[in-house]
């Protein structure tokens, strides 16, 4: 009975003819001879799953939808609105200030942040009599204002529960939306 | 040998959890940020991806579908009429930069609506 040691350090035992490795300072003691777990395998597949998440992951912030539906042929279309709209003005932003502000047609017209504008607009939902969640909302937002500011306010026009939301511009050609 | 193996698996947790796969498709854009965000996280099974990016004020933006870049509104509206021919029902995900105009970002919007897509998903940053 001969035990032979690889150069990777396994061993054969006559006995059971099987391959063990031999951990001289750790492992377990059993008929004289030490039995470790081999992990190298393991190890290498630990390292390539996070080499692959490292490569192929993007960190930051997650992404999400806003719901929208355009007219057919936009550019000729200009669509019919049923019943008296809510229209929201875009005032340019003032030096100093990161987001533009608002009005809305006869119910604000001192300019207010986009951020109260959902409130705003629920507000003239609930008490204003003929205005309600199927109201129109038109966004009369100029060609120069930020695209951050137009999809704000209507953030802010799905916030306040209102079914038909448009993006128009303030000359009157075409007008798309939700 | 331990403590290197809880810290590897430690690492290899954080990055599966933390992490969004990267896509081709969506370019390192700075999306719109709206307050109070209603935007939902959802996955279209038929869908495309248009990317409109920021090149400044005095420039055109640069616009793709998916990882394709397109040279001209023109060609965009191309590559639209053939998607629209093939499927209608196509939901289009408009991944335009938060700096751009309102008037740049209009237009696209106008060329998807001449061809015949309407189904739009305006993509924000979710808080």
């Amino acid at each position: 009975m001969s035990d032979h040691a690889s150069s990777r350090g396994h061993v054969s035992t006559a006995a059971t003819g099987s391959a063990r490795v031999l951990s001289p300072s750790r492992g377990r003691r059993r008929g004289g001879l030490t039995i470790s777990l081999n992990l190298t395998p393991m190890i290498d597949v630990v390292f390539l799953l996070i080499f692959f998440f490292l490569t192929v992951s993007r960190f930051g912030a997650s992404e999400g939808v806003l719901p929208a539906e355009l007219p057919a042929r936009a550019a000729a279309a200009t669509v019919e609105v049923p019943r008296v709209p809510i229209r929201v003005r875009f005032v340019p932003v003032a030096r100093g200030e990161p987001r533009c502000r608002v009005t809305i047609d006869r119910f604000q017209e001192t300019p207010i942040p986009i951020a109260e504008l959902a409130d705003r607009l629920t507000a003239i939902g609930a008490d204003v009599p003929g205005f309600d969640r199927d109201t129109p909302v038109i966004l009369m937002a100029d060609l120069s204002i930020a695209w951050d500011d137009v999809v704000n306010a209507y953030n802010a026009s799905i916030a306040a529960r209102y079914r038909h939301v448009y993006f128009a511009t303030d000359e009157p050609a075409a007008e798309g939306g939700r | 040998m331990t403590p290197m193996i809880d810290v590897t698996f430690l690492l290899l947790t954080f990055f599966m959890l933390a992490s969004h796969f990267a896509s081709a498709e969506k370019l390192d854009i700075e999306l719109p940020r709206p307050d109070r965000n209603q935007a939902v996280d959802e996955r279209f099974p038929d869908k495309v991806i248009l990317n409109v990016v920021d090149r400044g004020d005095d420039a055109e933006p640069m616009w793709t579908v998916g990882a394709v870049r397109v040279g001209s509104l023109a060609e965009l509206a191309e590559r639209l009429d053939r998607i629209a021919e093939a499927d209608r029902q196509v939901q289009v995900i408009l991944r335009a930069d938060r700096r751009l105009r309102y008037g740049q970002v209009r237009q696209v919007m106008e060329v998807v609506a001449d061809s015949g897509l309407t189904r739009l998903q305006v993509v924000t940053e979710l808080d």
